[in-house]
Formats: structure tokens, C-alpha cells, sequence
């Protein structure tokens, strides 16, 4: 409920900015007599009616790759589509915007994390519950002066999706984090990067999730997931 | 109360814009000429600069009638049309000038009604498409004040030399030229020249601008050429009676099969041309719609042999040399003769990710311009209706299929073309028009005037499924409002605010570092917010700059996280380097990169730690009208803005084939 009153909200903003924009363009003639009145070419004033009717029907067919400058007549631009490009193939194609590519694994399971405080000795302690799907421990939080960023250490073990398990003991690791909370509501991600191994990279999100009232050195626990693979742009 | 005001706000915009559509068109249909219309604007600008002194109500603003306007205009024109020829010949009194001729053509039927006829003794053009006809009868010596072309019910339509990618300046205007060397754009050394001066000196047959040129100072197109040449063409077929006295020599007549022969590619589009446009002239006049619907077919395919190099990180760098293709055809109908029905079908091979996979250089900043992957398979890319309303004032989009924000928002970016312009993905446009993947929407396209456009756009991601719903749905969906000015002939500035919503806090534009365009993959509802600013200046007809800027903020709903990203991109464009219809650009900008805010860091999420950069050249030979090839390469810094990932380059040849 709570997001999607939030949600709303925002949506009411924009759309009274929308009811904005356009009563101020047109309680405001000036703005147009302004647009008109840097109109040095006479354009679109030498053009006969009909004449411009022949020319919107000459460009009938859709001139939007032809290289040109600006928006040419604003009809014939609005109506062909000059200015506007072919489909994204982005869709089409399928593309995802993934954390990880070539996901070895994807696990469910229980997310604690011992401290949020960067000051803490406990900073970033946690630990990853998957069951028979394997156990991660994340000690030794080390961070740069970006918080974001810092160095971890790994204990633990994981079933891959092809059966093998994959070890870390006590391996050094770089990490990028990111926090956020709302009243009760946490939420978290957590990629923990072998530099040597980048393939086996960890990653861990978890959701927005509601906490007892803690402060930020008390655990918290929730459900979250932990994933395998290569981190795009690695 | 939010789903309230949400209600209330939502008939309230439709109610506002559709009472000033109503009350703009209702205005346009008032037999008054009111103080805020062009005409109006133009006659007292005349009178004030002519100092016509008479006493008129347009000096107060008042509402006239058209046949007050009419009087007025009247009484004023010999004096204007006196100023006009007495001033000299620069842009403010071509300005006036087609100012003048204009106001004379819209309000004929008024003023045919007053003692003094429309038609005084220094006429003045009013047609801007060159060359026209002159009747040898009606050749004159040049004169400061151009030469009313008669408008004959049976005479032959204008050329459209626009649609032969002559880019003449609209505002330019003709007069009749009777000695080519006033032509000063006409290469005297050309045979052809030669010949054009003997035709012009002898018969009068072709008409130029009044400053002497065709087009500026602007090397003479072979279409204008041809263009010019028909209209001798047209105009000596009527004196190649034997017998007549005017009838052309001999010389001329080999002159003039020479140049047919020369220019018969061309002449063959001009009478195509004029074929055509008499047809839909002859619809218009006679109303008739049995040439409707029509609809034809076009194409585009793209071959492309592309490599790529670096990275390892990201990425292994191991890439092979590829041969890629990207093939659509579109049907488009119309119905009316101004509304458009388009249905895209296209077909790629890139395989998977293309150089962005995994396996080759893991980053979406190798992502090539023109890159789609159907495996071969045809697939509906495309599928879109428009159709203006309210006097051509507003033109409505409405697409179920391939709906971005850019399908109505326009990019305003001069290499926005994957068969022509940018190689790169990023170089195409701003990537806030890229926002959300969406596939179905809808927008208008609102013209106000001749220099400024409001453009409003709305689509969703799974408008088509009805468990979401294209309207608010629960998947992505954005809006987008868009003010486009073009404040002088050579620059064009757009405005735009975008509002998204996002299931996971991922924009899906595909154009930056991943972390960037998933907004930390912070992987929450959340709320997107994005301006942009866009402009084009045309230095000069040779040279184009093009910048363009986006920030945008991505808000969770349920948590306080958010992530902020800027991008940026400068250009240059050099059309006709070389050769006229090549082009080369030069860009340089950086990809969407998380920033910080305050003394908070660029997200909440996953963060980043360095700066890319992407850099692009390619050249676009034009080897005919249907085709062309561009060599091109580009290479991204620090990919996916990490320090420590190394340079990647990506060339491609691409060949596109349009028909």
C-alpha cells in the first residue's frame, strides 16, 4: 500500500507539471509570439496552402533516416516520423540488464547481516543460509574511503547448477555494496568480486524487507538470494 | 486522497488542452484577422517599417475583419512594395518581401473585391520552389521585386525539389534571370553551364533567385540543374514549331539533346515527379478518392562485417570477424492523403548480445547502432497510426507495437539513423529516450506555429497483456514532455521531461555501464525522473554541431534508495565532405555514469568508481540514392566506468541498402 501511494503521488506530480506546462503555454501567448516572432526566414509564410499540402503528400513515405538537418516543415516532420528513429531493437532482441552474465547459480535463501555501521568491527559481517545449496560467510570488511567499496574475506561453499561445488576458503575478495532503509524496511546488495576469478562472483540482494526496530549494529535477518557468474562490465 | 487528486488531475489536463485545441481551431475559422495572427503580426511590422502612414486599427491591436485587413493592406502596398524595392537586398527584406506576397495570395479574394487590383505594376513572387517556368512573353529584366508566376488552373504543378533532397532554403525567393552569369553558383568552366547560358540568354526560360543564385553560394545540384533544364525543356517544346518565328535553331536543338541525354537520369525523376504530384493535385481539386488508399512498400538492409579489439577486462576481447545483416521492410498507407499507417517487419542475425556478450567484451557500451537479434526470424517490429487533427495543429500517434519515447519525442540528434548515422548504440541519441523498453504508446505531436513544438508521449512495456495494462500498469511504463524551438534557421534546442516507472529500478536503455542503467540494481518499484536538453547548430552548410545532456534519477518507493546518472555527448557533422550525400562524424561524450549527490554517493545500490569515455568516427560514402557504406569505429574508456578495465574498439563497414 505504502508504494504504491507513493507511486501515486508521483504520478500526480507529473501530470500536474503536464497540466502546468501546457495551461503556462497557452495563458502565455507570449511565448508563441516569441518563437514566431525570431521567425527571420519566412518560412513557412512564402508557402501557399496548397503548396504545402503537395509537399506533405510529395514526403509520403517515411523520411525519418534521411539525413538532414532540424525538424524540416513540423508537419511533415509530426506526421513521417523525420525525426523519429526506426523501432529499439532493444525489445525485439531481447536484451536484459543482468548484474551477473553466464549465472552459474541462483540461490534462495537467509541473509544476515551482523552490522550496518561502517565504523563497526562488524561492518558487513554476513551470512548466507541456502540450505543443501550451500553456506557463505563474508568477515573482515575493510572498506576504501568510498564505504561502497572495500575488501571482504569469503568462507563458504556453493552447489553450482552443473553439480560442482565451489569452495572459498578464506579468500580476499573486493566488494561493492549499497544500503538503504526506510523506517522498518531495509533493503541491500552486495557483490563480492575474486579479482583472479571475476566468473565466480557473488552477488546478493536483498528485497525490501521489513526489520524489528534496530539500530544499525543489531543483525537483521531476511530472505534473500544469492547468485554465481561474471558481472557485466567485468 | 493520491488516487483522488491522481482522478481529478487526469480529466482535468484533457479538458484543459482539449479546450485550447477547440478554442485554437475555433479562432483559425473566425472570418476576423485578431492580433496574436501571423498576418496580422506581418502587415504592421510592413506598415511600421514601410512608414505607411495611415490610421489603422492594427497599431491598437483591435479585432479587424478580413476586409478591413484588406484595405488596409491595400492602401499600404505601394508603399511597402516601394520600401521593399528601394532596400537592400538582405534577409530582412526578403523577409518583407515574402511577407508581402504572402499576405497579397491569402487575402486575393478580398482584395479583388476593392477598386485597386491585387495585380500592380511590381508584383511579387510568391512561389518558392525553383526554377519555375516563364513565358517567354512575360520575360522581363531582373528586378529588385520578384515576378508573380501566375497561378494557371491547367499550368504544370511545381517541382519538389525537396523531395529530391534539395535542401533549398525555403525562405529564398525567386526571380526570373536572364543572363546566367547572374547564376552565380553555376560552375562557368562546365560544358553544361555553356549551354545553360545560351538557353537562358536566348529564350528567358529559367527562373533564379534575386540575388543571382539558386541556392546561396552553393555549387548547383545536378537535380537543380535538371530541374532547371526541364523547365527550359518545358518552355522551348512550345516554340519548336517550324515555321514560328521564335522557333529554337539548330544549335540549340543538339544543345538540348545533349543536356537531355546528359541529365536523363535526373529528368526521369523530375517527370515522375510531376507525374505524381499532378495526380494527388488532380485529387485535390477534384476531391476524389479513388486513389486512396495507397500504400507501398520500402526497405532497408543493413550488411555489416564488424570486429572488435581490446577489453579482457571486460570481458575475454576475444573476437572473431563478423558478418551481420539487419533487414526491414515497411508498408505504408495512407488513407487521406495526411494520416499514415506503417507496419514494420525486420529480421537480424546478431547473435545474442553481439560484442556486448559475455564471452567477447561483457558490456553494453559495445553495442553497435544497428544491432538486432530475430535469428533470421521475421518478427512485427513496428506498427504505428498517425493522423493530424485540429487544422493540422496537432498530429496523434498512436503505436501498439515498437513504441519508444523517441517515436514521438523527437531526439533532435542528427546521427539518429542505424542505416546512416551513428555506429554506435550510444551515439544514435540521448538515452532518455530510450527509458523503460517500451513497446506500445501513444503521444502528440502539438505544432505551435513554424518554431516551437510541444510533444507529449506516453507508453508502457506490456501495454498488450491484460493482467497489466498499458495504462499505469505494473510494468515499466514512462511519460515524456517535450518542448522543441527552433529560434533561427540553423539551431534547433528541445527540452524534455520524462517521467517512469520501473518494477526493478532498471532504465533498459542499454547504452552505459550496467550498474548505471539498473540504477545500482538497487531491484526495487521505484519512480524515474529524467530531463534532457538537446540542440543542433548549423555552423554552416558544411559543418553541424550537435550536443545533447540527460540526468536522471531513479527513486525506490519503498526504501530510500536511488541512483543518479548523467550522460553527455558532443559531435560534429561534415555533410557532403568530398562528395555531395557523404558524412562524417565525430563524437565524443560519456555514457550514462552514476554521480554523486551531495556528499552521498551516486546510488544506493552497487556503486562505480571511474570514468568512461566513448569516442566515434565513421564516414558515409553515398555510392547512389539506394545506397551507401560506412566505415566507422569507435572505442568506449574504462568500459562500464570501472578504472580498472581496459580500452575496447569495435569497427564495422557497413553497407546499407534502401529501396
Amino acid at each position: 500500500m505504502m508504494k504504491n501511494s507513493s507511486k501515486i503521488t508521483d504520478i500526480f506530480y507529473a501530470q500536474s507539471l503536464f497540466l502546468l506546462a501546457s495551461a503556462c503555454l497557452w495563458l502565455n501567448p507570449s511565448l508563441t509570439e516569441i518563437a514566431n516572432a525570431q521567425d527571420t526566414s519566412g518560412a513557412g509564410q512564402v508557402e501557399t496552402e496548397a503548396e504545402s499540402r503537395q509537399r506533405r503528400l510529395e514526403s509520403f513515405f517515411e523520411q525519418e533516416r534521411r539525413p538532414r538537418f532540424g525538424a524540416g516543415d513540423f508537419l511533415d516532420s509530426a506526421i513521417d516520423g523525420i525525426d523519429n528513429a526506426f523501432p529499439d531493437p532493444a525489445k525485439v532482441s531481447g536484451f536484459r540488464s543482468d548484474p551477473l552474465s553466464n549465472l552459474r547459480t541462483t540461490i534462495q535463501g537467509t541473509i544476515t547481516v551482523e552490522s550496518r555501521d561502517d565504523d563497526s568491527d562488524n561492518f558487513l559481517n554476513t551470512d548466507f543460509d541456502g540450505g543443501a545449496f550451500g553456506t557463505l560467510e563474508l568477515r573482515n570488511a575493510d572498506p576504501s574511503s568510498d564505504r561502497h567499496f572495500g575488501t571482504v574475506t569469503v568462507n563458504g561453499s556453493v552447489t553450482l547448477n552443473n553439480g560442482q561445488t565451489l569452495q572459498f576458503n578464506n579468500l580476499p575478495a573486493n566488494y561493492n555494496a549499497g544500503y538503504s532503509s526506510k523506517g522498518n524496511i531495509v533493503s541491500g546488495v552486495l557483490q563480492v568480486i575474486d579479482p583472479n576469478n571475476p566468473e565466480n562472483t557473488i552477488f546478493i540482494q536483498l528485497p525490501p524487507t521489513q526489520v524489528p526496530d534496530t539500530d544499525d549494529n543489531e543483525p537483521i535477518s531476511g530472505a534473500g538470494t544469492l547468485s554465481i557468474g561474471l558481472p557485466t562490465d567485468r | 486522497m493520491n488516487i483522488r487528486y491522481s482522478l481529478w488531475s487526469l480529466p482535468l489536463l484533457l479538458l484543459t488542452t482539449t479546450t485550447q485545441l477547440t478554442t485554437a481551431v475555433s479562432a483559425t475559422e473566425q472570418r476576423h484577422v485578431q492580433a496574436e495572427e501571423w498576418a496580422y503580426t506581418a502587415l504592421r511590422s510592413l506598415i511600421q517599417t514601410s512608414q505607411c502612414n495611415i490610421s489603422n486599427n492594427l497599431q491598437n491591436n483591435q479585432l479587424v475583419n478580413r476586409q478591413e485587413f484588406a484595405t488596409i493592406l491595400s492602401t499600404c502596398k505601394p508603399k511597402i512594395a516601394q520600401h521593399i524595392a528601394s532596400a537592400p537586398d538582405n534577409l530582412a527584406t526578403r523577409q518583407n518581401r515574402a511577407r508581402l506576397a504572402r499576405l497579397l495570395k491569402d487575402f486575393a479574394p478580398e482584395l479583388t473585391t476593392l477598386a485597386e487590383p491585387i495585380n500592380s505594376p511590381e508584383p511579387v513572387q510568391t512561389n518558392p520552389v525553383p526554377p519555375t517556368i516563364v513565358q517567354q512573353s512575360e520575360a522581363k529584366p531582373a528586378s529588385p521585386v520578384p515576378v508573380i508566376q501566375p497561378e494557371l488552373p491547367n499550368s504544370p504543378p511545381p517541382i519538389n525539389l525537396e523531395s529530391l533532397n534539395i535542401t533549398n532554403s525555403p525562405n529564398d525567393s525567386i526571380g526570373q534571370v536572364t543572363n546566367v552569369s547572374q547564376l552565380q553558383d553555376i560552375q562557368p568552366n562546365d560544358w553544361a553551364y555553356q549551354a545553360l547560358r545560351s538557353l537562358i540568354e536566348r529564350y528567358g526560360c529559367i527562373a533564379g533567385y534575386p540575388d543571382g543564385t539558386f541556392r546561396g553560394n552553393r555549387t548547383l545540384t545536378r537535380y537543380e540543374f535538371a530541374a532547371a533544364l526541364n523547365a527550359c525543356l518545358q518552355q522551348l517544346e512550345q516554340q519548336f514549331t517550324p515555321g514560328t518565328a521564335n522557333s529554337a535553331n539548330q544549335e540549340d536543338l543538339v544543345a538540348l539533346q545533349r543536356l537531355r541525354q546528359e541529365f536523363a537520369s535526373e529528368l526521369t525523376k523530375l517527370s515522375d515527379l510531376e507525374g505524381r504530384v499532378t495526380n494527388l493535385e488532380n485529387y485535390q481539386v477534384t476531391g476524389s478518392s479513388s486513389q486512396y488508399p495507397i500504400v507501398q512498400l520500402r526497405g532497408e538492409t543493413i550488411f555489416a562485417v564488424s570486429d572488435a579489439f581490446g577489453g579482457d577486462p571486460p570481458g575475454t576481447g576475444d573476437a572473431n570477424t563478423t558478418l551481420n545483416h539487419l533487414t526491414r521492410l515497411q508498408l505504408a498507407s495512407t488513407f487521406s492523403g495526411l494520416d499514415r499507417l506503417r507496419l514494420t517487419l525486420s529480421a537480424g542475425n546478431f547473435e545474442g548480445f553481439g560484442f556486448g556478450s559475455p564471452d567477447v567484451l561483457n558490456t553494453n557500451t559495445a553495442l553497435l547502432s544497428f544491432q538486432e537479434n530475430t535469428n533470421n526470424s521475421i518478427q512485427l517490429s513496428s506498427l504505428e497510426y498517425r493522423f493530424p487533427a485540429f487544422n493540422n495543429h496537432v498530429v496523434f500517434t498512436v503505436k501498439p507495437v515498437g513504441f519508444s519515447l523517441s517515436s514521438v519525442l523527437t531526439a533532435n540528434a542528427p546521427f539518429f539513423d542505424s542505416g546512416r548515422g551513428a555506429i554506435s548504440r550510444f551515439g544514435e541519441a540521448n538515452p532518455v529516450f530510450k527509458i523503460g523498453a517500451l513497446d506500445a504508446g501513444f503521444g502528440m505531436d502539438w505544432l505551435l506555429g513554424n518554431r516551437a513544438r510541444l510533444q507529449l508521449a506516453y507508453g508502457a512495456r506490456n501495454g498488450d497483456d491484460p493482467e497489466d495494462g498499458a495504462i499505469l500498469g505494473e510494468n515499466a511504463h514512462a511519460a515524456g514532455l517535450q518542448f522543441l524551438l527552433l529560434p533561427t534557421d540553423n539551431i534547433l534546442t528541445g527540452v524534455s521531461l520524462i517521467y517512469g516507472y520501473s518494477p526493478d529500478g532498471r532504465l533498459n536503455t542499454f547504452t552505459g555501464s550496467a550498474i548505471a542503467d539498473a540504477s545500482g540494481f538497487i531491484n526495487q518499484q521505484s519512480n524515474i525522473y529524467a530531463a534532457s536538453g538537446t540542440l543542433q547548430w548549423r555552423i554552416s552548410p558544411q559543418v553541424v554541431f550537435s550536443t545533447w545532456g540527460g540526468l536522471v534519477g531513479t527513486y525506490a518507493s519503498e526504501t530510500d534508495a536511488f541512483a543518479v546518472n548523467t550522460n553527455y555527448m558532443f559531435s560534429l557533422g561534415f555533410p557532403d565532405l568530398f562528395q555531395e550525400g557523404n558524412v562524417l562524424g565525430v563524437l565524443f561524450g560519456q555514457p550514462p555514469k552514476l554521480i554523486e549527490v551531495g556528499d552521498f554517493s551516486g546510488s544506493s545500490g552497487l556503486s562505480e568508481n571511474g570514468d568512461s569515455f566513448h569516442v566515434e568516427v565513421f564516414y558515409q560514402i553515398k555510392v547512389n540514392d539506394n545506397i551507401s557504406i560506412t566505415p566507422g569505429i569507435f572505442f568506449v574508456t574504462n568500459p562500464g566506468n570501472i578504472d580498472n578495465n581496459n580500452d575496447i574498439f569495435i569497427g564495422t563497414v557497413r553497407s546499407t541498402f534502401r529501396f
